[in-house]
């Protein structure tokens, strides 16, 4: 668990985060490949893929936007005057785009003291850092994990994001031996009321209740469901479901022969290669 | 819903008049039907159709290939209007059509389906029957699929063991022969795909001499690209991420 924190610590906090790494617990996507790619049983006694798991490279194209906004955001705040970053900095820069690299390159002048305080929300808009996790170990054997932020983007809706926090729950359950409940701190009550015997807390959205037929999902269960929604997650995207919802309508086809079949009228029936039996066997053993 | 094993008949007493008639009375006890029971029967019975068509020849990888004369069995019944004989005198007209020989255990495993396919749906209402129906044909079309792309996993495999006894099982040497630095494991090579054998370069000439060399293997990759389901990359595109700014 320090491990995790750790790492998210590091790449979430502007002094430290690495310009072409980010920390995103709603990384679903490099969950689901980490998941997919190894046993359960290996996760607990391997921490290198817990550290890692919600970690990624930014893409070269992103990290030119997120250079682009920092250099927009220091012409504002010195209100496009060189001069006075420099003063301010007591560095001699010759533009605004210099200044960017410098705090990209984490340079002493433009991180130390003072001008660190002027440096960092500058950065961490820039680069869209969320150094808003918190892991709260409750008890010995439950994990909550309060977020004060949607989960999965302004494309998902609240189902789908919700079996992001049910993917990340039952991925740290396993990989912690633990409990975890992944919570809007609106939420944190609830969850505390209305503590289960599972092991991964699932949010409090209708279709999820439905289809998970509880409010905990069970040890016995954990495993299945982990590798089927990782499943679902690389799955949903060849099948060409609408994205708000695509894995939830995954998850609740009557029948994986169906899935198959819908991946190849979406014209992604090549795509169906060897190695990705072992997801749709995941998925077999949850839709029959 | 009114399960036929729920009919309770009871003996009541109706007066007419000044006689008294002793008439049975029907006491039922509606339930909502679960259609989740009948799964092991749904899949007892796509396994049987399943066995059946390994006999079945269809060539590719579309949905009348995988499925045979099954797909035509699945309409019949859903139509409702034939009966056992009926039903397996077409299939067998059918299989006969496209293959010569239908073994016993084949012919059996047909029977067996249909059988047990029409008393599933003779005992279920009338507004799942549908669904059912639909739920053997997936689950078939499941278990054809599967056994479909086990079989591209033993040429995947044939393929890899092949360039891993000419190289020494050095993935550095493929590399070097092959001028591409992209292919870091041998479990993450490209599909030998037929289109490559023909391209003049060193992976093509391998792929051309693998499947010069595996004869089995070849038909199995002809088939899948016929049906237009050989996979290009062993990974498919199911591996590539999204946007990080999702």
């Amino acid at each position: 668990m320090r491990d995790l924190e750790e790492q998210a610590r590091r790449l979430s906090a502007p002094q430290t985060a690495a310009p072409d790494q980010r920390f995103d617990l709603t990384a679903s996507w490099i969950l689901a490949e980490k998941v997919g790619s190894r046993p359960v049983e290996d996760l607990a006694r391997d921490p290198h893929p817990l550290a890692t798991a919600f970690s990624y490279q930014i893409r070269e194209v992103t990290r030119r936007t997120y250079r682009r906004d920092l250099v927009k955001a220091l012409q504002q705040e010195f209100e496009q005057d060189l001069d006075e970053l420099n003063n301010f900095y007591g560095t001699a820069f010759s533009s605004f785009e210099e200044a960017a690299d410098a705090i990209i390159q984490k340079e002493p002048p433009m991180w130390a003291g003072t001008a660190a305080e002027v440096t960092a929300p500058l950065y961490e808009r820039a680069f869209k850092l969320a150094n808003d996790y918190a892991f709260v170990v409750q008890t010995a054997n439950l994990v909550l994990i309060p977020i004060g932020h949607g989960f999965g983007g302004s494309k998902s809706s609240e189902t789908k994001a919700g079996l992001a926090r049910v993917l990340a729950a039952l991925f740290l359950a396993a990989a912690l031996d633990v409990s975890v409940a992944i919570v809007r701190f609106s939420e944190l009550a609830d969850v505390l009321a209305e503590r289960g015997l599972g092991v991964a807390y699932v949010p409090p959205v209708a279709s999820l209740r439905h289809r998970f037929r509880t409010t905990w999902i069970s040890l016995t269960d954990s495993e299945r469901w982990l590798q089927a929604i990782a499943a679902a997650f690389r799955l949903a995207r060849l099948a060409e479901y609408p994205e708000r919802s695509d894995v939830y309508q995954v998850l609740s086809e009557p029948s994986v022969g169906r899935i198959i079949r819908r991946i190849e009228e979406a014209g992604n029936g090549k795509t169906l290669g060897p190695a990705l039996i072992p997801q749709l066997e995941a998925l077999k053993e949850v839709l029959g | 819903m009114i399960p036929e094993g729920r009919r309770e008949p009871a003996v009541g007493q109706a007066e007419s008049g000044s006689q008294t008639i002793q008439r049975p009375l029907y006491v039922v006890r509606p339930e909502r039907f679960d259609a989740n029971e009948l799964k092991p029967k749904i899949e007892s019975i796509a396994s049987s159709f399943a066995t059946y068509l390994a006999e079945w020849r269809g060539t590719g990888g579309s949905r009348h290939a995988l499925m045979g004369p099954v797909a035509r069995v699945l309409d019949l019944v859903r139509r409702g209007q034939a009966d056992f004989g009926e039903i397996m005198g077409r299939a067998l007209r059918m299989h006969e059509l496209a293959a010569p020989f239908l073994g016993p255990g084949g012919r059996q495993s047909l029977e067996t389906g249909v059988r047990d396919l029409l008393v599933v749906v003779e005992g279920c209402p009338l507004a799942v029957r549908r669904r059912v129906l639909e739920q053997v044909e997936y689950h078939v079309y499941y278990l054809r699929r599967m056994e479909f792309l086990r079989r591209l996993e033993e040429v995947y495999n044939d393929w890899r063991d092949f360039l891993e006894r000419k190289y020494g099982g050095d993935i550095g040497a493929v590399q070097r022969a092959w001028g591409d630095s992209k292919y870091r494991d041998f479990a993450r090579l490209p599909f030998p795909s037929r289109r490559r054998a023909e391209e003049d370069s060193p992976l093509g000439r391998d792929v051309k001499a693998f499947l010069e060399t595996h004869q089995e293997a070849a038909e199995q990759i002809e088939d899948a690209e016929e049906g237009g389901l050989a996979p290009t990359e062993v990974e498919g595109i199911a591996g590539e991420r999204p946007t990080e700014s999702e």
